[in-house]
């Protein structure tokens, strides 16, 4: 017994001995906190709008395809979206003719919460649940122009499309794209709520490189690493989504090492951060517009001259200089600089407080006239610029009212064409400008807030989403860019980077174009060995 | 006896009519004013739907509904307890109430005693020297308390004693995150780690309590101060407090009556305070990450959702109402004029 006993002991000193320095048997865990502004909305990724919830979604939900992505030598990578691999799809198959798809499921994947393998049946779910929520998912499904879909194999789904599905891959990247656990979505159901909206608002079923451990709301979610997941573990086994609502608690909690990453950080906050110990601040180029879009329907704005004047009356670089610090980009044109077929040659305006004063004369505005611009209370950015904007168009002889609004006011008059101007960011996360076409200027577009409509524009719309030709896009994409930059029904102000605070320990940040945080690929460089 | 009776029902009743008609009241203008701040279901839908989706979405809400119909439909809710539910995340707005309250009552209760403590004695002993170093003192906080925006304190003591001291945690919630939420019992971390025999996890929360609860101390004390001091002094000056010193009673029975005097309006004051401390903590939590009602209202704020706005500012009134209520009880108790006032 005593010698039993002995050898026990002996082995396990041994065993610890042969371990390696750095390793301990109760190894501590890398934890990664981010410090939030607000709660996260909805664990439901077809019914998840806002950046927050977004973001965890994209983490915890293995999306259909994923972006490669391109290592800048700038301290990050960036999604190289001509670049598609597979995440829950692992591969694919299109037909000759292009009017059908074979996703291929990724054999071994299993859901985090259930252990359950991911089969067709999830997808088929996936889909009609999308149709039956009638959520933003189903929207995807329309706008892939998706017309059925057919279980085809227990890993395999076949899609069919009434049309060429140009944005297929971009749309089904989308952090709303994942498969999710249809067994435990069914199992809570209730009478009045046939697809567990309820119920999946607060739980989730996916198969994604996390999981949500706990959640206390108000206060902070923690999401724990699938150590299953089939690219392999993330770094991070923790990641700890701490809410502090004061964007300054946020800086000074980052400043104070606290937390790893600040999110939604003010401008001025960031640079007060550039250059602190221990901090660093990374500014990423990305196709965020900054717009001022006008009401063309009627009154003085309803003159491309009058719009075109408004266009040349801008001080595009004291906009860039004195709000974005040099950082951000003059927009040049309906597709951002760092978008596809962008040509910036066919961009007429440069600040010209004269020709601005000739071609209002011209449009009969000589003696100027007055609007309203709206925007949404709490922008800093957008009220700084309203306030640029304001001053030079009195330069030009323009009266331009700034009226702040709540955000719903704000947003229900743009869904019902009730303001004058606006003003407002645009991300363009799918890059193909057949895409932004169809979305803003195509007569009754979704983003059509100006009441825009141009025939000739409809038809390159179409023309652009009819092809996979590259060269013909581009061409066509020319002809899109030169009327829309004429007409002027938005004023384009400046494509805005994206820009994240953290400690400069933690490394492997990939830009994705929806400016949504993705854990994955983070590690510590201290602890990365 | 019987009089008294009378006079005391009739009392309740009428101070109860009128709890009555200022929640109706509330609930009415709460209901219009968020129904007009726009329409929340653009909000709701982001940039991706269609027609039939934002149709599904106002049927689904009911703003297809006339306004009166809605509030209706709102009020016969509220009549059985049903506040509604969050648009995002469909939680009943009660359960969210209920699971955000104590948070909000632990730290006013703690800013109320904070600032009681030190507000009335100050008072008193500021009354009965008006010229004397205290005196001065309170006069200086009192001034600095008022000036002084609640948000931009909470900074200010994060900056100082976080930040540079080191004396107190970072300003995250209500207690350390390794340690983590005592066992509910009443919800209040400071009492629950207490009844759990968790002297660490008590430390913790207590340590988390202080700079939010001084913060609201500060600001909020300043009028109860005030008011003490000037009805004590009036109170010191009147002819019965002479008479009494005249008579030779001892100071200590003279300042004993002079107190009791000038308690009702104190305790009207303090019962302002606490109903403002429930339902104005809103900045203060933010600053210091106080997962209470405050922090909730304003998550529901920036999204628009509905319910949950109405369901705060439906409670925090009550919350007003209800201690307006006990303190004219409380001054009744003490001066029976008050019965019979209205």
């Amino acid at each position: 017994m005593r010698r039993s006993l002995l050898f026990n002991m002996t082995f396990v000193l041994l065993l610890l001995a042969l371990l390696p320095g750095g390793m301990a048997l109760a190894q501590e865990e890398n934890v990664l906190v981010i410090a939030i502004p607000g709660d996260i909305e909805t664990l439901d990724p077809p019914f998840s709008r806002f950046q927050r919830s977004n973001e965890t979604n994209l983490n915890i939900y293995d999306q259909f395809f994923r972006y490669g992505s391109v290592d800048t030598g700038l301290g990050y990578s960036v999604a190289d979206t001509g670049t598609i691999e597979g995440a829950a799809v692992e591969s694919w198959e299109w037909s000759e003719d292009l009017s059908s798809i074979v996703l291929n499921i990724r054999e071994g994947a299993t859901f985090n919460k259930s252990g359950r393998e991911v089969t067709a049946d999830d997808f088929i779910y996936w889909f009609e649940r999308a149709i039956g929520t009638a959520s933003g998912t189903k929207w995807n499904v329309d706008t892939a122009n998706i017309a059925s879909w057919e279980k085809t194999g227990p890993h395999q789904v076949t899609l069919q499309f009434s049309k060429l599905s140009p944005w297929l891959f971009f749309l089904f990247r989308d952090q709303s794209q994942g498969p999710m656990d249809a067994m435990e979505a069914q199992a809570n159901v209730a009478d009045d709520d046939p697809w567990a909206a309820r119920w999946l608002a607060k739980n989730d079923v996916g198969s994604g490189e996390y999981y949500v451990e706990s959640w206390e709301p108000g206060v902070a979610m923690v999401l724990r690493a699938n150590p299953d997941y089939w690219a392999g573990k993330a770094f991070f086994d923790q990641v700890v989504l701490q809410v502090v609502p004061s964007s300054a608690d946020r800086a000074l909690l980052l400043r104070e090492g606290e937390v790893d990453i600040a999110a939604n950080l003010s401008t001025d906050e960031l640079a007060a951060l550039e250059g602190a110990e221990g901090v660093k601040v990374l500014t990423v180029p990305t196709r965020n517009q900054m717009i001022m879009g006008l009401n063309v329907t009627e009154g003085p704005l309803a003159d491309a001259r009058v719009r075109q004047a408004l266009s040349y009356a801008v001080p595009y670089e004291d906009i860039i200089a004195g709000i974005f610090s040099g950082k951000a980009k003059v927009s040049a044109g309906p597709i951002p600089v760092d978008g596809k077929h962008h040509d910036g040659s066919l961009w007429p305006y440069t600040y010209d407080p004269d020709k601005a004063r000739e071609l209002l004369a011209e449009a009969g505005y000589a003696d100027g006239f007055e609007f309203t611009l709206d925007i949404a209370s709490g922008v800093a950015t957008t009220e700084q610029i309203a306030v640029v904007l304001q001053a030079a168009y009195a330069d030009v002889g323009v009266t331009m009212n700034i009226n702040l609004q709540t955000a719903a006011v704000f947003g229900e008059q743009l869904g019902t064409l009730g303001h004058e101007a606006w003003m407002r960011d645009l991300l363009w996360y799918v890059d193909d400008p057949g895409y932004t076409g169809v979305a803003t200027f195509r007569t009754g577009g979704i983003t059509n807030w100006m009441g825009y409509s141009n025939a000739r524009i409809d038809e390159l719309i179409e023309q652009m989403n009819g092809t996979l030709d590259e060269e013909l896009k581009a061409e066509l994409a020319k002809e899109y860019q030169s009327i829309i930059n004429e007409e002027a029904p938005q004023i384009f102000l400046a494509d805005m980077p994206f820009e994240l605070a953290m400690r400069d320990d933690i490394h492997g940040y990939v830009q994705l174009p929806d400016n949504l945080l993705w854990y994955w690929p983070l590690y510590r460089e201290s602890m990365d060995g | 006896m019987l009089d008294s009776m009378r006079e005391w029902g009739l009392f309740l009743l009428k101070r109860f009519a009128i709890f009555l008609v200022a929640l109706f009241g509330v609930s009415v203008i709460t209901f219009v004013v968020t129904h007009k701040i726009g329409n929340p279901v653009y909000l709701l839908v982001g940039t991706r739907y269609n027609q039939e989706m934002l149709d599904n979405i106002v049927r689904e809400i009911g703003l297809d509904r006339p306004l009166h119909e809605q509030y209706l439909r709102y009020a016969s809710n509220l009549l059985q307890g049903n506040l509604g539910t969050s648009r995002f995340s469909y939680n009943p707005v009660l359960q969210d109430i209920r699971n955000r309250l104590p948070a909000t009552l632990e730290l006013s209760t703690w800013a109320l005693a904070m600032g009681v403590l030190w507000a009335v004695p100050a008072g008193v002993l500021a009354a009965m020297r008006p010229r004397g170093l205290l005196a001065r003192f309170a006069d200086l906080m009192a001034r600095t308390g008022v000036s002084m925006p609640g948000f931009w304190l909470g900074l200010l003591l994060i900056f100082v004693f976080f930040a540079e001291l080191h004396w107190f945690p970072a300003p995250l919630g209500r207690i350390a995150r390794s340690i983590g939420a005592p066992e509910y019992v009443t919800g209040w971390y400071s009492i629950d780690t207490l009844l759990a025999g968790d002297h660490e996890a008590f430390l913790s929360s207590v340590s988390h309590l202080i700079l939010p609860a001084l913060t609201l101390a500060i600001t909020t004390s300043p009028s109860t101060l005030q008011i003490t001091r000037k009805r004590m002094q009036e109170v010191l000056q009147s002819d019965y407090i002479r008479s009494a010193r005249a008579f030779g009673l001892p100071a200590g029975v003279v300042y004993r009556y002079a107190l009791r005097n000038t308690l009702g309006p104190v305790v009207t004051m303090i019962a302002m305070t606490y109903g403002y401390l429930l339902s104005g903590t809103v900045l203060v939590e933010v600053v210091f990450t106080w997962p209470g009602l405050g922090l909730y209202a304003v998550d529901a704020m920036n999204h628009s959702d509905y319910e949950p706005i109405m369901g705060v500012v439906l409670l925090s009134s009550g919350f007003y109402l209800l201690v307006y209520l006990a303190s004219d009880i409380f001054n009744a108790l003490f001066d029976p004029r008050v019965r019979t006032e209205l």
